[in-house]
């Protein structure tokens, strides 16, 4: 698996994009920083379960707990710092 | 009960168009499903989740209420047969797929069948009387049924409608054993608005809805209901009518051919396609000045006979 | 117009019958065990299909664990009504996955090929088992299935209660029915609201659901179709209500919209004063959310004198469609039984001032019942029983 952080993030979007199907939007829409809930992306409760399924599907990275899931999936760079924290080791 | 307002969208250019009767015929029928822009009805965000069978049933709750603006439903009524029966699939495959993995949750959430009238409140920040029906060929006359009960229990301005979509194979399987006919697989929605206040010149009034299951004789059902209407066979301009079979049923036999309309031939089969039905009675009467009076006869199913009595007044 | 109740039939986790069900119920015996084949807990019908078929006389190779479980109860409800011309009789059911349970099996099965001849995907329609109960206990014309999720079970037993009122019908069946499949409990685990331990309404440490299946029935009559049948009336079914909360797809609303609305509309219609509610027979899945939601509804309606309230899917896991009707049941059992049913598992309520009953059922008189039923889509469903 490439932990690059740069790729990471690109797929990451890519990711999302399509199993969230955001039409219209592309992953240079998306920022690297930006909340992806509410005011950011504007994604609510059921897409977090989502990115749940694409960090474990495509990364196989489990999210243990809420508690987890609350910090990890704050933006793209904290879900990309994760996957390298979970798989770097 | 009186209808101020319809959209139909089906497998006929019927959305939004007024006076589609006059124009739609089985020559004009298309292959899929017409559908509306859903970009400029739904936002983005909303829509991304949504099947065929919401956006259908949306998009049509909009235009019902498109010069409405100002009502509040006062209920949302829903019947389909099939709901979101790809999403059904879809969560299906994927749990054979998952080898116990996580399953994204988005297909099971759309797979139930109220997800239409639920999608319809939220969309319109609703917080009354939602319901929906799921009785195959008779969903959308029990739907229909709910909203002539509420009427008759005070309700003003229902929505009530119907939305079965076709994008799998489960609906093809289920008709093609139950029919004895060719099949012609349909889809669409069709949505209404009711009421109280009677217009000064012209009413569309929904004067019976009867739906029947387990039948075994339709005859007698056809004349007890035209006999508590009042009615007679003479009394009606139009029947139309959908079979099991390839043949004109026998009940009707003897009515002029000129003054029946296989409404399957119109709109493609699918277990709500009575909804297509009344709504295209609805565009008849409103545009036809000699057609006072239509029957719906809905025999889909042959064991299940839906009755639906609309006239101008 | 008075509704009466006059024949009620249960099948669920904690029984075959109404008796076993009663018993259960009396004995705080829970349903709710670890499934050997699904590894997770859940509360299931003790008969296999098979069993079902022999205890039911169906030979019938394709039928669906839904039709089957429907009929049980049903059948049992019934009892020795008959066919009257002149009592104009229906049926209004409830359920959610139809005979998904009898699609699943074939959908493993290269479903496209096979399923072209093959009648099991009759099954999958949601109507299909109120047909199928129509035809084996002699009931045609007014048959109609409400699916709204977990709400179902108690819409049907509104809109029998409606049709009756309205005058179109004299005497309706009325209930719902779910089995367990995989679809189900796929569907709440893949939202993260399965309990990995026996679900624990109104606990502070609540962790989700447990699903349960089953099915329940109750005959409606009314004055005329009583005074042919000479039934003896159960109870009286003295409100109704549905609104819809408008909030999220799967989520209730946090000050609990729709719950705070069917529970002040049903209290209207049943022409009394909330005060006069004795018992609550509470939603209460068990999940982090409806239960907090549930409660602050509770709270918002029952302002001077808060009810004696419980949740009892601690014995019957959530039954889905079927559970609107099984706690109508049960709500009918109290009324007769005089007993508040204990909420099971609830060590710590997470709200002190408003516990639920937490101990061996409680005997009370009880003259008004509120049953709670909320599902997907944000629909609310509150029901009265009363004291005939």
């Amino acid at each position: 698996m490439n932990l690059d952080p740069e790729v990471l993030r690109r797929e990451i979007k890519e990711y999302i994009i399509e199993e969230l199907n955001l039409e219209d939007i592309t992953p240079d829409d998306i920022e690297n920083d930006a909340p992806l809930f509410v005011e950011g992306l504007g994604l609510d409760s059921i897409d977090a379960l989502e990115l749940v399924v694409i960090m474990e599907r495509y990364y196989g990275v489990k999210i243990p707990n809420e508690e987890v899931g609350r910090k990890v999936l704050q933006s793209i760079n904290t879900m990309v710092d994760y996957i390298i924290e979970e798989k770097g080791q | 009960m009186r209808i101020i307002s319809s959209a139909l969208i089906s497998h006929q250019d019927t959305y939004k168009k007024e006076a589609f009767s006059e124009v739609i015929s089985q020559e004009t029928y298309l292959e899929s499903v017409l559908h509306p822009e859903y970009k400029d009805i739904i936002p983005p965000m909303e829509r991304r989740r949504m099947t065929d069978a919401v956006k259908m049933g949306l998009a049509c709750t909009k235009a019902c209420l498109d010069n409405f603006s100002e009502i509040t439903p006062g209920a949302i009524i829903v019947g389909t047969s099939m709901g979101s029966s790809a999403h059904t699939l879809k969560f299906l495959d994927s749990i054979i797929t998952s080898n116990g993995g996580l399953i994204s949750p988005t297909p099971f959430i759309q797979s139930t069948h109220n997800t239409i009238a639920g999608q319809i409140s939220l969309f319109l920040k609703n917080n009354r009387y939602n319901n929906t029906h799921t009785q195959n060929s008779l969903s959308f006359e029990h739907a229909l049924f709910d909203a002539y009960l509420l009427d008759r229990e005070g309700v003003d301005h229902i929505l009530f409608g119907s939305s079965d979509e076709s994008e799998n194979v489960l609906f093809d399987l289920f008709y093609y054993l139950r029919a004895k006919k060719h099949v012609k697989k349909g889809a669409g929605a069709a949505f209404f608005l009711t009421s109280k206040q009677e217009n000064t010149d012209e009413n569309i009034v929904v004067k019976s809805v009867e739906p029947n299951s387990n039948v075994v004789d339709t005859h007698s059902i056809l004349s007890s209901f035209l006999d508590k209407n009042e009615k007679t066979m003479d009394d009606l301009d139009l029947i139309l009518y959908s079979s099991y079979s390839n043949n004109i049923p026998e009940d009707l036999v003897a009515f002029p051919e000129n003054k029946l309309v296989d409404y399957t031939s119109l709109c493609g089969d699918y277990f709500t396609n009575s909804g297509f039905a009344f709504g295209y009675a609805i565009d008849l009467l409103k545009h036809r000045p000699t057609v006072k009076s239509i029957l719906v006869y809905n025999n889909l199913v042959e064991t299940n006979l839906g009755l639906t009595l609309i006239e101008k007044h | 117009m008075k509704i009466a109740v006059t024949g009620i039939g249960i099948v669920s986790g904690i029984g075959l019958n109404v008796s076993e069900n009663l018993d259960s119920l009396l004995h705080g015996k829970s349903g709710i065990k670890r499934s050997l084949k699904h590894n997770i807990f859940l509360s299931e019908v003790q008969l296999s299909d098979d069993e079902l078929k022999r205890v039911l006389g169906i030979n019938d190779e394709l039928i669906s664990r839904t039709n089957l479980l429907a009929l049980k109860a049903a059948a049992e409800a019934w009892g020795n009504n008959t066919g009257d011309a002149k009592i104009r009789t229906g049926i209004v059911s409830a359920t959610s996955l139809g005979g998904l349970d009898k699609m699943e099996q074939i959908y493993r099965n290269d479903f496209e090929h096979q399923a072209q001849n093959s009648k099991e995907i009759l099954t999958f329609e949601n109507g299909e088992s109120a047909e199928f109960i129509g035809k084996k206990l002699g009931i045609s014309g007014f048959i109609d299935t409400s699916s709204t999720a977990c709400s179902s079970g108690a819409n049907a037993i509104m809109y029998g209660a409606r049709l009756i009122r309205s005058g179109i019908l004299d005497r309706v069946l009325v209930g719902g029915v779910d089995p367990i499949a995989e679809f189900n409990i796929n569907g709440f685990s893949s939202l993260n609201i399965y309990s990995e331990k026996p679900c624990t309404p109104f606990d502070e440490n609540r962790s989700g659901l447990t699903l349960g299946e089953g099915a329940a029935y109750l005959v409606l009559e009314n004055d005329f179709s009583l005074e042919r049948t000479k039934n003896n009336t159960l109870c009286l079914v003295s409100g109704w209500s549905n609104a819809t909360d408008a909030y999220h797809q799967t989520a209730s609303s946090p000050e609990g919209i729709g719950a705070s609305i069917t529970m002040k509309e049903a209290i209207e219609v049943a022409g009394i004063t909330p005060d006069e509610v004795d018992y609550v027979n509470a939603h209460g899945t068990g999940t982090q959310n409806n239960d907090l939601s549930e409660l602050t509804a509770l709270k918002k309606v029952f302002t001077d004198k808060f009810p004696l309230f419980s949740s009892t899917k601690g014995f019957t896991g959530h039954t889905l469609a079927a559970a609107g009707a099984i706690e109508g049941a049960f709500c009918v059992l109290a009324i007769q039984q005089h007993k508040v049913w204990q909420n099971l598992n609830c060590i710590v309520p997470f709200d002190q001032e408003h516990s639920p009953v937490l101990n061996d059922p409680l005997a009370k008189p009880l003259n008004h019942v509120l049953s709670n039923s909320f599902g997907f889509g944000g629909n609310c469903t509150s029901l009265i029983f009363s004291k005939a």
